[in-house]
């Protein structure tokens, strides 16, 4: 773990199936228990991960910045493995256009449509991270960890307006991509 | 795109359109339209792109804001919290941040999810104490400061308290969850929204007027208790059927106040801020970021509401605002005329029909039912000027309520009178232009853009006869572009004038007019040139430069600014604009004091209005400080233009275009005042941002371009400056073209870096190009291009072509005396050169009444620390000191030098000169050691800093060697000889006649330790060379020195006759003393 705040680049892969179990146990549970209608907010998700790999005091942790990482690619996992189960559409039909583009949280496990959209979403920052990595390594902190602008920006190392712009940018970015991709 | 999205996707680079999207998003909302016509020019598709992603990004709706705060946002902190880490998952906070049924806030216990909302989620909750009862608990989204909006609601809380009224829902109580979101209790109210209400139940036109009086009562009522509800909306009235009627409920009073942000404390910059409320039901002063709200905003939402309650729709529906940028967005609910109700029924030919059933009646009946008298009153309510609308919620209510009892409304239709007077409004922009227009004509200076304008002015005034509905609507909107247009054509046309060209014409328009006046008298040939001369003389040296600027500030100037108080008093941010461009063209046509005045008021209205950070304000600052440095009050500008650069960059970041523009303006600040070192630093950084961020052709990138390269041409790092001369005329001739004015301007630049090193026949290329492009682009009499003869002069003199050159700088200087006057730094420039000349002829008495008058000019002009004043001083010098008079040549040396060493330092070009003429000064009056320490100490800095093969480096080498002849160290004269050859030898071509100068002073160094045989061969190359391109001196010189060493030999000239030749030369000579070295 030690490798991880010296900037080691693998670091955060090393870390990643150990956050990826924990968040996943975390998730299963509130997934399993809710009722529709209830968000699932990924700043609580991420928290109660690293409390709960912290808290076991097995893992020494040195740097937040690619815990944070890490989790972010967890949970887009999860997410993916979740949506992919549950979608409606697996390949995306106007209702879940419609979903992807008002998503304004996580998806909401128990919504085929959600689900659906939420995978739309995904294809649409896998194709952000093509053309612009910065822009959407933002996006998966801001979405994914549930990172606020300053904590992004603290994890990436660059300025809170930087971050700002981008996840801006990001924003209508992804919007314009998923509505363009109707046919 | 007609191939789809995804070819027009795919049309523009990903880091343009990044580069595009943040310029947008950080724009102002007013700004955006000018810079998107501007960045798009004519790619729709890409501006259409960017007005969607940004829309996107400041609407609500998508990815809006993915994180919730917690109470502890680090989770470092949580790890150090033992009982937090061990404590069970799903428990204590981690819970809390997921409000849903079953949790607990305070004494309210979440029973059921019943509504989500833009800007937050409603839940039925239990309260238990003090009494037990349902209650509707909403919590507000994240991303708003809780404290500030519990604050604010507790402001509010009394005057909510005292709200009675059977359909208003009461408010309760506010707080703030474990998570920190704010949240508001309120009564439980059963119902669905008015507008989903009546549709389901199809009531007809008249129960609709009537459920809306009551709403309209209650909205009222609240009013009477010092309540706004600013967000009145059919989903903020929710009806339900009580007794077989229905019972409208206004919820959220107290909310929206409470959570809105004040503009003051979120400005443009640091938030993209959100229009608070839902934009169809938004009042034009809210549109406009208003803070003064009163109770006519919700008369206006009523009339929305109304509206949608005849037609069906919203005055603009919500697709059409929510696809628009926002400042679109503002536009639209600003300017933009709805059509009236019974019109836009009859736009929507194909839902009419079933519009008419929910109605419970006929489309055409429907139409007629609404025309006239309910057309009247919802466009009363939604007018935009809030002192022509209702002026209370009851006012409204009580003329609905005439119009279902059949009495008269107080609503009519718009008068012609009215109409009129609203025409005369739509056009006071372009009345102002046309004053401006007007004297612009007059004055000569404008073509025809100007007339095209004017003519479209009388052809909407003669349209204006017959105004129809929908024409009105295409006018306001054209009324409020062309406003814009015109306001930034002005600023543009404005800026663009040139002064001094006016001048010159005023000038020449008066010559004219005199002549016709004088021909009219029928004078005798001869006599009639006579007089003109006669005038000419008389006017000479009139500044009518200032002349120009008084005409303009007359005539132009104080008639805009009479116009901007007369008729944008009431809307300070216009006026501030307007104040703004008519203070910054002041600035630019030179009148500064006159610019004080406006531009204080537009930074002061945009100080109390928008706030100090605001982007807009900070423009008025920079305006601020770019006026005091054009005044010459640099120490007031510095703290302006460092508090824009800091304040841009802590908002915008380093890299943002308007930052870097602070950074090379404050450096700017610093190189006029001549702090290089402060400078340095501030260009290079604006440079390195620019060449990363912006486009090769950019203007700003190459502003930075030339100024580094003048930068460096100030330090002396002259090949720095010659390559970022060259840079800059290259990247100006790509992107503007050979022949752009800017381009010439760095052609300019370039050339004084060449000559600066002494390769005049590049700089008289160059020199050439710039005086032919100037010719050609401004006339012969324009300043500019007056400047440019000259230099072209002071290259030809350089190159020794003397006759070419002195008609040249004697034709520049009489224009200049002309159109400049005697005393302006240009002219004195040319003075200056024209004395060099004379100089260089030899006619060192002419040349000193030229020196004296540059001198004097500019002491007068410049003071006395000005560069070209000291070099006005250290050429004072050396021709005194050529003339002989060398007491009184020193004492202007060391004044030069003096200043020199105070501004620019040892090491700069132009002190080594001082330094170097006071050295040579030093040994013509045999103050051989002193001489030596100062020509050494000149020629280790000239290596240093020019180079070892500099022709000035050698020149310093080759008086070292002379000095060292002089006082007999002849080995170290010889040495210091053999390098001069050596490196003129590989620089200069080989007839150049110096080396010939330095191969004579070797032989006489060689001959004079006796080695005459090696002596005799070195003198007689030297003599040949001299016979073909040599000055008569240097001849002379050689020849002497060949008799005198074979006469020091004992040997008998073998071609004999050197020493008449001697003579002979010494005589010519003396008419031609050696060209002037200084410049």
């Amino acid at each position: 773990m030690i490798a991880a705040a010296n900037g080691d680049r693998l670091a955060s892969e090393r870390l990643l199936p150990l956050v990826y179990n924990q968040l996943r146990k975390v998730a299963e549970l509130r997934m399993a228990g809710e009722r529709r209608g209830h968000t699932l907010t990924a700043t609580a998700l991420v928290h109660e991960a690293y409390v709960r790999l912290t808290g076991s005091g097995t893992v020494e942790w040195a740097g937040r910045a690619h815990f944070y990482a890490a989790a972010a690619e967890a949970m887009r996992r999860i997410l993916v493995d979740h949506a992919r189960a549950r979608a409606a559409e697996k390949r995306g039909g106007p209702e879940a256009r419609r979903a992807a583009v008002s998503l304004s949280a996580l998806p909401d496990p128990t919504s085929a449509a959600e689900n659906s959209g939420f995978l739309i979403l995904n294809d649409a920052i896998l194709r952000l991270e093509e053309v612009d990595p910065q822009v959407a390594t933002v996006v998966r902190l801001r979405y994914f960890a549930g990172l606020t602008i300053e904590e992004t920006a603290s994890a990436m190392g660059v300025s809170a307006p930087t971050v700002k712009r981008a996840w801006a940018f990001a924003r209508g970015w992804l919007k314009e991509r998923i509505e363009a991709d109707r046919e | 795109m007609k191939d789809g999205p995804e070819t027009g996707m795919a049309e523009h680079s990903h880091t343009e359109l990044r580069r595009l999207f943040d310029l947008v998003i950080e724009t102002p909302r007013e700004l955006r339209e000018g810079v998107l016509a501007r960045e798009c020019r004519g790619d729709v598709a890409l501006r259409r792109r960017i007005e969607a992603m940004v829309a996107t990004a400041e609407g609500e709706e998508f990815l809006s804001d993915p994180t919730v705060a917690m109470v502890s946002a680090d989770p470092a902190d949580a790890r150090t919290s033992d009982g937090v880490a061990e404590g069970p998952v799903g428990s204590g906070e981690f819970s809390a941040l997921i409000d849903g049924p079953g949790t607990r806030i305070g004494s309210y216990k979440l029973l059921q999810l019943i509504g989500e909302g833009g800007f937050g989620t409603v839940f039925m909750a239990e309260q238990e104490q003090p009494v037990r009862r349902k209650v509707a608990l909403k919590i507000i989204k994240l991303g708003m400061d809780t404290r500030q909006v519990v604050a604010r609601f507790e402001q509010e809380r009394q005057a909510l308290a005292m709200m009675d009224h059977p359909n208003i829902a009461k408010v309760f109580d506010a707080g703030a969850t474990q998570a920190g979101r704010p949240y508001f209790v309120m009564e439980l109210v059963k119902g669905e929204p008015i507008v989903e209400y009546c549709d389901r139940n199809s009531l007809g036109i008249s129960e609709r007027l009537e459920l809306f009086t009551r709403v309209s009562s209650a909205v009222q009522h609240a009013h009477t208790k010092g309540i706004i509800h600013r967000d009145i909306k059919p989903s903020n009235i929710l009806v339900s059927t009580q007794d077989g009627r229905p019972h409208p409920k206004v919820i959220d009073f107290g909310i929206a106040k409470a959570t809105a942000s004040k503009l003051t404390e979120k400005t443009l910059f640091t938030e993209h801020r959100a229009l608070i409320g839902t934009p169809e039901y938004m009042s034009p002063e809210q549109a406009d970021g208003s803070l003064d709200i009163d109770t006519r905003t919700d008369v206006y939402s009523l009339g929305v509401l109304l509206y949608e309650l005849l037609t069906g729709t919203t005055p603009f529906s919500g697709n059409e605002l929510r696809s628009a940028a926002y400042a679109e967005i503002q536009r639209i609910i600003r300017e933009v005329e709805p059509p009236v109700p019974s019109t836009r029924l009859s736009q929507q030919a194909d839902t009419i029909a079933s519009i008419a059933a929910k109605r419970r009646t006929e489309p055409g009946r429907l139409g007629a039912l609404i025309r006239g008298e309910l057309d009247w009153i919802v466009m009363r309510a939604l007018e935009k000027d809030r002192s022509r609308r209702y002026a209370t919620a009851n006012d409204l209510a009580m003329d609905v309520g005439r119009y279902l009892s059949g009495e008269p409304v107080a609503a009519a239709p718009p008068a012609r009178a009215y109409k009129f007077r609203k025409f005369v409004s739509r056009n006071r922009g372009k009345v102002t232009a046309g004053v401006l227009v007007g004297s612009a004509i007059l004055l000569g200076l404008i073509g025809t853009s100007w007339g095209l304008v004017w003519a479209l002015n009388e052809r909407e005034r003669a349209n204006d006869a017959a105004v129809a509905e929908r024409q009105a609507l295409r006018q306001a909107r054209e009324r409020t572009e062309s406003l814009e247009k015109v306001t930034k054509f002005q600023a543009e046309q404005l800026s663009g004038i040139d002064v001094p060209l006016m001048g010159v014409r005023l000038r020449d328009g008066l010559l004219r007019k005199v002549r016709v006046v004088a021909e009219r008298s029928h004078p005798a040939p001869g006599d009639l040139d006579a007089r003109i001369k006669e005038v000419e003389r008389l006017i000479a040296g009139a500044d009518f430069t200032g002349l120009a600027s008084e005409s303009l500030e007359a005539s132009v100037f104080q008639g805009s600014l009479a116009a901007i108080n007369r008729q944008f008093g009431d809307q300070p941010l216009v006026k501030a604009q307007l104040l703004q461009t008519v203070a910054e063209a002041l600035v630019g046509v030179g009148l500064l004091q006159q610019a004080i005045g406006p531009q204080a008021e537009a930074l002061e209205i945009r100080r109390a209005v928008l706030g100090e950070v605001d982007p807009v304000t900070l423009e008025s600052v920079r305006a601020s400080a770019i006026l005091r440095g054009a005044q010459g009050k640099y120490d007031e500008a510095a703290p302006l233009f460092a508090e824009v650069l800091n304040k841009r960059r802590r908002v915008l970041g380093n890299e943002h275009r308007e930052t870097l523009k602070s950074i090379f303006e404050y450096g700017t600040l610093h190189y006029v005042q001549g702090h290089y070192a402060e400078a340095e630093p501030l260009f290079l950084e604006a440079l390195e941002g620019r060449k990363q961020t912006l486009p090769e052709g950019d203007p700003d990138r190459l502003e930075s371009i030339r100024a580094m390269g003048l930068l460096r041409l100030a330090q002396g790092r002259l090949a720095e400056a010659e390559a970022l001369q060259r840079e800059a005329v290259e990247a100006c001739g790509r992107s503007l073209g050979a022949e752009h004015a800017d381009t010439l301007r760095a052609a300019a630049g370039l050339s004084d870096a060449l000559k600066w090193q002494y390769k005049y026949a590049e700089a008289e290329e160059v020199d050439r190009r710039v005086v032919d492009g100037r010719r050609r682009l401004l006339g012969d009499d324009h300043p500019d291009t007056l400047t440019a003869m000259s230099s072209l002069g002071e290259t030809l003199r350089n190159l020794k072509k003397l006759p070419e050159a002195g008609d040249i700088l004697r034709e520049a200087l009489q224009r200049q005396r002309r159109v400049l006057g005697d005393d302006h730094p240009d002219t004195l420039v040319s003075i200056s050169r024209l004395g060099m000349l004379l100089y260089d002829l030899g006619k060192l008495d002419d040349a000193y009444p030229y020196y004296r008058e540059t001198l004097e000019g500019r002491r007068r002009r410049l003071g006395n620390e000005h560069a070209n004043t000291m070099t006005s001083l250290s050429n004072m010098g050396f021709l005194l000191q050529k003339m002989g008079r060398l007491a009184e040549a020193e004492a202007f040396y060391r004044e030069a030098l003096e200043a020199r060493l105070r501004i620019s330092g040892r090491d700069h070009p132009a002190t080594l000169t001082t330094l170097f003429n006071i050295g040579t000064l030093q040994m013509a009056q045999n103050h051989f050691s002193e001489s030596e320490a100062t020509i050494r100490d000149v020629l280790d800095r000239r290596r240093k800093v020019l180079g070892t093969a500099h022709p000035e480096t050698l020149n310093t080498i080759q008086v070292f060697g002379t000095l060292q002849m002089k006082t007999g160290k002849l080995v170290e004269a010889e040495q210091a000889f053999g390098e001069c050859l050596r490196s003129r030898r590989n620089a200069l071509p080989r007839q150049d006649p110096r080396i010939y100068e330095t191969l004579g002073l070797l032989g006489e160094a060689v001959a004079m330790q006796r080695r005459f045989s090696e002596a005799e061969l070195i003198l007689k190359e030297a003599y040949a060379g001299l016979e073909t391109a040599g000055s008569a001196g240097l001849r002379s010189d050689v020849a002497r020195r060949l008799a005198d060493c074979y006469e020091a030999w004992n040997k008998a000239e073998p071609g004999g006759g050197y020493g008449p030749k001697a003579t002979e030369w010494a005589a010519k000579a003396a008419a031609t003393p050696a060209p002037a070295e200084s410049r």
